[in-house]
């Protein structure tokens, strides 16, 4: 059973049930002052009544034993109930015997002296039930020897008192159906957001984290859906960066891969040709020369992977307070190298400034700048490798050639992995198009970024810069 | 005889030079471009090629862009490449490539499939000669200086292999599956015995070598 209809069911019971218990204290309350009235009226009127017969009785000198002008009397009174009852009385009081004169023959002699009166004012009166009918029954003395039953219908008591109880019970169920009604609307109404925030759910679970639910409330409801898309918010954004580092992962490995299988087919190969085929002493020589090369790529590749590796694994790195001055001279030391093989020379330019870094990697990084430099330089040319102060007053760090440049729309994706502007002409540069990534994991765990600013044939700069 | 040219196109160099190497080796005349571009370009002064080996990932002008430019001229292509998803070959071979080779691939490999390409499109040679014999791939018939010398089918198909695959050695159980076939279930011994037939049958003894732990080559002094 769905909540809305166990909370209406239960409220409807509730109020109708608090109902019935008010109908029934109001009606019992009613009843018994009902029966009061009824008693008070049947007793004036039977009064009234008593008092006329007696006058008359008084008056006309009737003894008790005269039946006839007591019935005729009676009759008068227009009363079918009245019954008379004359009792022969012995002096000292004691009853002979009864002669009964009766109107009307409801009720049985034997009845009426079994019954017990009790008194109301100065008469005596009792209840009497006959065929659904209520009774009052009014008893008076006239000369201690004709007793008078005055027999008065009070059904009309316990017809009005069924009819209070029909329309109150009607009034109570239109309540209860009128008051769970309204609950019904209410509930249903704040529980929309509910079906709502449900339908999200499930597209959720569907795989759809895109949806946002839209409540203009301030209650708990509203309070849910709010945090619900935050939720949201938080597993579509978890998922997405998931998504995004599986899909890294996935081209990582397939440029990984074709990476590797250049130099194996040629290291293969060759091995095979050596083997197999019957070649000329200077063929032979050239085999294993390519062996060796590619080998030795093999290795730069796998040490450029191992360093990128440990980078990401997150080791410790050693944060040390060190002057620029010394990164240069450490870079051109390690770059002097291919800059005297292409006949380069650095032109650098510092002043004074520090910076907070691990050295060794921080070195790496210039040496890589410099090294792509190199090579997207013609022979001779300069490079240049300087310091500037940002806007905030931060030093950054800028290695800036005249080489080819880089086309815009490779720009972007120079930074990752394997990617490579130029692939043939990197490839016997001896690079593996690791460098870039490499420069940006270790910026990363500096909280630095590098900038690029490029144009073609014009030349290259690339800026290390605080985030 | 005119040999069999070849056009290749890999930018990678230690790869291009050892195609062209083993190419040589086996009798084939090789043109090797590192572009793409160059290679179509050369197209309109050159165009006599029996058959094209094509990287995908080159400079200039990329593998499919270089089949498209050689299709007029009917010259086949092979391409040989490191992407080996399905799509690139489905675009590979769709687009009318005969073959598809992932690297790291075999050279013998290579040299089978150009053969088999050659062969269907009637570039190879009927008659081979060499170390001094005429070998009529087509009569089922060897001669040395015109008279014929019998040989059985096994030992003659033995034969044409070596032959086609001259100065390349090739193992045992590769022989037993080019001559004798895949299903074929039988002993590396076979071919032994098959070997020493042909050697005093032909007076073979110092061109057929015997390559130890690899198997055999057929040598011919250039």
């Amino acid at each position: 059973m769905k909540l809305r209809t166990r909370i209406v069911w239960i409220s409807c019971i509730a109020v109708f049930a608090a109902g019935i218990l008010s109908d029934a204290v109001i009606w019992n309350v009613c009843r018994k002052s009902l029966a009061r009235e009824a008693l008070e009226s049947a007793y004036q009127s039977t009064y009234e009544g008593w008092q006329e017969i007696e006058n008359s009785l008084t008056k006309s000198g009737i003894r008790p034993a005269d039946y006839d002008a007591i019935s005729y009397l009676i009759k008068q009174q227009k009363n079918d109930y009245v019954i008379c009852i004359h009792s022969m009385l012995e002096d000292d009081g004691e009853t002979l015997g009864q002669k009964e004169v009766f109107n009307h023959t409801i009720v049985s002699m034997d009845e009426l002296t079994r019954e017990k009166f009790s008194s109301y004012h100065q008469m005596a009166y009792c209840r009497y039930t006959y065929e659904h009918m209520d009774f009052l029954i009014f008893k008076t003395t006239y000369e201690r020897e004709i007793d008078f039953y005055w027999l008065v219908d009070i059904s009309y008591v316990k017809r009005q008192l069924g009819a209070l109880a029909v329309v109150m019970l009607l009034i109570t169920l239109m309540v209860a159906l009128g008051v769970s009604g309204i609950l019904y609307y209410v509930i249903t109404k704040s529980f929309c957001p509910l079906r709502e925030l449900n339908a999200s759910a499930q597209s959720m679970a569907e795989g759809d984290y895109q949806r946002r639910i839209q409540i203009g409330r301030k209650d708990e409801l509203g309070m849910l859906a709010e945090n619900f898309n935050q939720m949201a918010e938080a597993v579509e954004q978890h998922t997405k960066s998931l998504e995004e580092s599986e899909y890294k992962k996935t081209l990582f490995m397939g440029n990984l891969t074709h990476e590797l299988k250049t130099p194996m087919t040629a290291i293969s190969g060759y091995a095979e040709t050596l083997l197999m085929t019957k070649l000329e002493p200077e063929e032979e020589e050239e085999a294993l020369h390519y062996i060796y090369t590619e080998c030795g790529r093999l290795e730069r590749l796998s040490k450029k992977m191992m360093q990128l590796l440990e980078l990401e694994q997150g080791t410790e790195l050693e944060f040390r307070e060190h002057r620029i001055k010394e990164l240069f001279e450490a870079a051109e030391e390690s770059c002097s190298a291919i800059l005297s093989q292409k006949n380069m020379r650095l032109k650098v330019e510092e002043h004074g400034e520090t910076m907070l870094c691990d050295k060794d990697l921080m070195t790496d990084v210039l040496v890589n700048l410099i090294d792509n430099a190199v090579k997207a330089s013609e022979d001779g040319s300069e490079i240049l490798v300087k310091t500037e102060a940002d806007k905030n007053g931060q030093p950054m760090i800028i290695v800036e050639d005249f080489g080819c440049g880089i086309p815009p729309e490779e720009q972007d994706k120079i930074l990752e992995p394997f990617y490579m502007v130029d692939k043939s002409r990197s490839r016997r540069n001896g690079g593996a198009g690791l460098g870039l990534a490499l420069i940006k994991l270790i910026l990363e765990k500096h909280r630095l970024r590098l900038a690029v600013e490029s144009e073609v044939g014009v030349g290259t700069r690339m800026k290390v810069t605080y985030v | 005889m005119d040999k069999n040219r070849i056009l290749i196109v890999e930018d990678e160099e230690a790869i291009g030079k050892m195609i062209a190497m083993n190419l040589k080796v086996a009798g084939y005349e090789t043109v090797w471009f590192q572009d793409g571009r160059e290679a179509a370009d050369s197209l309109l002064q050159d165009s006599r090629y029996d058959l094209a080996l094509l990287d995908i990932m080159v400079p200039g002008l990329d593998g499919f862009g270089v089949m498209d430019v050689l299709k007029p001229y009917n010259i086949p292509v092979i391409f040989l490449t490191a992407k080996d998803d399905l799509d690139s070959k489905i675009q590979g071979l769709s687009g009318g490539a005969e073959d598809y080779l992932v690297k790291p691939f075999e050279m013998l490999e290579l040299l089978l499939r150009m053969e088999k390409i050659l062969a269907r499109t009637h570039k190879t040679e009927e008659i081979i000669r060499i170390a001094g014999l005429e070998i009529n791939t087509i009569e089922h018939i060897v001669r040395r200086d015109g008279v014929e010398i019998p040989l059985k089918p096994m030992e003659f198909d033995l034969l044409v292999v070596l032959a086609k695959n001259k100065n390349r050695a090739i193992s045992r159980d590769n022989l037993l599956h080019m001559v004798w076939g895949m299903d074929y279930v039988g002993e590396t011994r076979t071919v032994d015995v098959h070997i020493g037939q042909l050697r005093k049958k032909l007076n073979l003894g110092d061109n057929i070598k015997t390559i130890s732990k690899l198997g055999y080559r057929m040598e011919e002094e250039a």
